[in-house]
């Protein structure tokens, strides 16, 4: 079989561009391939058995595809929907709940927790998960990961190219992969520092409490529009679905619905807005914990170039942070909880993770591989150190490494 | 000769007529859906009951009936969402199997006129979609079909006509059949229904019984085993005068090809109304690994010899612009619908020949011809 070539990039004419290669630095974190490769005592053949065993693992599950998938997904789209739309009533009833003022609060309250639940649902494990392929093979138009839109900021088009794409190809590749750093803050230390970066915790605070918004605007890659990269124009269809999904996604939020309660308006957008918020630093706090935990390692610009099959499942598996907790904790977490396992296999129904990271963790400890895992309090903790100690310069130890860095540059 | 084709599917999901009826007209109301946005109201809908759905047509199976040991039909309560059907007109059905949906054409069997739609399906031998029907589908369960399609119609015209039915080819002939207003004219009916044994005739007892209600109808029963296949002098035995006959054609291929050939002969080709009946089943070629066949691009009309590449490449190569992302198989950007054909996976090396599959472009190298919607 010719998997191996046909697996490389070196037809990929358009998109071999690195981005805003000039400003990225190596340092003595941030290695090529093969000196990741040497770091970890993974020979040629160690990779190449490695992958076999990764895509034995990815074949047994995809092949086992059937009804426990289409029912999973189809139960868990029930009971978002129920939570959407018991929500939505709670707030309603906290209304007339006004009578007896005591019980308003509690209700509106529940309907809040009920509708960002909702939300979260709706944008993670359903969302997300659908939206990368996972159910595509159901042939059902609900489940396409071409038709669906989910209950956030962002088009789904402008998404799939951002984070199916780009992240999930170039995973961890500094300069490549624009979810390091989300093009405004400092999530490596091969990017060099500057005085902005101060602000690193404040812009993570904000992007947090606004993450939808965020996920949107990330996708019009305004920092390759201002390295000329890009042009305004070229990116003018992005802008557009952003404003007309916008349109559609606050009109409903933050307009209809509040104005069905007439003169109560304000309390009905406020419940709006905190459902939004809610969903937003969860989804915010489980995405970062996934790339960002200590111990994850960031590679340099040519690691997807001419990459073979057990190289990707190797970066993905090193880049990558998994979340301990119970299933209920998984499955609100859109199953990214197992982010190895999502990026080993983004396109293997999400719910099955689990049970694959049992397979994933054997293979690990057989080549003696890290396997970045930790209970939530933990991992985040050393994400939020990161944010921090990444707002001032690198400290002496971190210093860029010449000789590395006249390779990275060579190589872009 | 006008010919209808049961191979190309009608869009199974597209309702042509987007006009809401009934309840569905408020429920589908412009402020409703600005705040069902972005899942739409159908979506929630479908959530309680599918048959709720606002865009697709749904059917509940509220009986089925055994034709012969081999036939099936079942009889479908559609939803609001169903407009209707001419005689002869067929439907691409959705069943769910293993998780997965998957689609084939049937003909439609009831009358115009019945409240039901009643599909008769008899089961291949490897039929995924027709031995589920005959094993698994049961009373209650709800499938999707598409709008009827399809220009195999009764013609409007006086002469007398013939009906050429073979095997589960009676299918909308008996709609036809069913259809007619038999008081309203005097029109002749003929029916030439081939058959291997007479027991395995669908609608067999009906037809009968039609025949001794109606004298302008006639049936001729031909039982191949002991008459022989359709010939010239068959033909003449049991009709009298067929060039005066409006021909209407149904039945496998072999049928089909013998009454075409006669008639041409016979100069009565314009005459002769024909559906293909038997759609090809999915098919792997028998030597996956030499390159073959051509890649067909339907949406954009063009057409190449497969070159070997993967299909993102031959689409490049034949000049399309299909969207792509990693062409590696993982960000799912170029994936797009194969209508026929078989691929292989480059990563897996697994083929499938599944027809209507939503296929990944960069790693999927057409095996033999294929047909992608794009």
């Amino acid at each position: 079989m010719n998997a191996q070539t046909d697996f490389t990039l070196t037809n990929n004419k358009a998109n071999n561009k690195p981005i805003g290669n000039a400003h990225i630095l190596s340092s003595e974190t941030v290695l090529s391939p093969d000196a990741m490769a040497e770091k970890y005592g993974m020979t040629a053949a160690a990779l190449e058995e490695f992958g076999t065993k990764m895509d034995a693992i990815r074949d047994k599950h995809l092949a086992d595809r059937g009804d426990r998938d289409t029912s999973y997904i189809r139960k868990l789209i029930r009971v978002q929907r129920g939570l959407e739309v018991a929500g939505r009533g709670l707030l309603y009833a906290s209304i007339p709940a006004l009578l007896v003022p005591p019980l308003a609060i509690p209700v509106w309250a529940a309907g809040v927790a009920s509708l960002g639940l909702a939300k979260i649902l709706d944008n993670m494990e359903i969302g997300h998960n659908i939206m990368h392929g996972q159910y595509d093979w159901t042939g059902d138009p609900a489940l396409n990961s071409k038709t669906f839109e989910w209950d956030a900021a962002s088009p789904s088009a402008n998404w799939r190219n951002s984070h199916n794409y780009e992240h999930h190809t170039y995973t961890n590749i500094v300069g490549k992969d624009r979810d390091v750093g989300y093009g405004t803050m400092r999530m490596s230390d091969a990017q060099p520092w500057h005085p902005v970066y101060l602000g690193n915790p404040l812009y993570a605070t904000l992007l947090a409490l606004n993450f939808d918004a965020g996920v949107s605007l990330h996708d019009l890659e305004i920092e390759r529009i201002r390295s000329g990269e890009l042009t305004w124009k070229e990116q003018l269809p992005v802008l557009k679905r952003i404003g007309q999904k916008a349109v559609k996604q606050y009109g409903k939020d933050y307009l209809f619905f509040p104005a069905l309660a007439g003169p109560f308006f304000l309390p009905i957008l406020l419940g709006n807005l905190v459902a939004n918020g809610m969903r937003n630093l969860w989804a915010f706090t489980i995405i970062f914990c996934g790339h960002f935990p200590d111990g994850v390692e960031q590679f340099t610009n040519e690691a997807a170039d001419n990459e073979t099959r057990g190289q990707w499942y190797f970066r993905q598996l090193l880049g990558s942070a998994n979340l301990e907790g119970g299933k209920l904790f998984h499955i609100m977490s859109g199953n990214l909880s197992h982010q190895i396992e999502h990026h080993l296999f983004p396109d293997v129904p999400a719910h099955r993770y689990a049970e694959m990271a049992v397979e994933v963790q054997a293979e690990c400890k057989k080549h003696g591989l890290p396997y970045n895992t930790g209970p939530l309090h933990k991992q985040f903790a050393t994400v939020v150190g990161r944010i921090c100690r990444l707002a001032l310069p690198n400290r002496k130890g971190d210093k860029p490494n010449n000789e590395s860095a006249g390779n990275t540059l060579a190589a872009a | 000769m006008t010919n209808t084709n049961l191979t190309t599917q009608a869009n199974p999901k597209t309702n042509p007529n987007s006009q809401l009826q009934g309840w569905r007209k408020f429920a589908g109301n412009e402020l409703l859906e600005r705040l069902a946005t972005p899942h739409g109201v159908s979506q929630y809908l479908e959530n309680i009951n599918p048959l709720w759905s606002l865009t697709d047509i749904r059917a509940k199976v509220v009986a089925r009936q055994q034709e012969t040991a081999d036939a099936t039909t079942l009889v479908l309560k559609t939803n609001g969402n169903w407009r209707g059907f001419t005689a002869g007109q067929f439907v691409t059905l959705s069943v769910e199997i293993n998780g997965r949906q998957v689609s084939r054409c049937y003909s439609i069997s009831s009358a115009e006129s019945d409240e039901r739609v009643r599909i008769t399906v008899r089961r291949k031998q490897g039929g995924e979609v027709s031995n589920f029907i005959a094993d698994h589908v049961e009373i209650g369960d709800v499938v999707s079909l598409s709008p009827a399609a399809g220009e195999f119609v009764l013609p409007t015209t006086d002469k007398p006509l013939l009906m050429i039915a073979g095997g589960s080819g009676i299918t909308p002939i008996m709609s036809m059949l069913r259809s007619l207003d038999w008081a309203a004219s005097k029109q002749p009916v003929t029916l030439m229904y081939y058959a291997r044994e007479t027991a395995t005739a669908i609608f067999q007892p009906e037809l009968e019984q039609l025949a001794d209600k109606q004298g302008r109808f006639v049936l001729r029963m031909v039982n191949t085993a002991e008459q022989g296949r359709y010939s010239n002098k068959q033909l003449d035995k049991l009709v009298e005068d067929a060039a005066n006959y409006q021909t209407l054609l149904c039945g496998p291929a072999s049928l089909m090809a013998a009454v075409e050939a006669d008639y041409e002969q016979r100069g009565l080709s314009d005459q002769l109304l024909l559906e293909r009946f038997t759609l090809p089943e999915p098919r792997i070629p028998e030597n996956p690994d030499v390159v073959s066949g051509d890649v067909m691009f339907s949406h954009s009309e063009r057409y190449v010899a497969n070159s070997g590449e993967n299909l993102l490449e031959q689409a490049e190569a034949a000049g399309l612009q299909p969207e792509f992302g990693c062409r590696r198989g993982i960000c799912h950007r170029c994936t797009c619908t194969k209508s026929s054909g078989t691929v292989r996976d480059a990563i897996t090396g697994e083929l499938s020949a599944t027809p209507n599959e939503a296929i990944r472009l960069c790693v999927s190298v057409p095996v033999g011809d294929v047909t992608l919607d794009i």
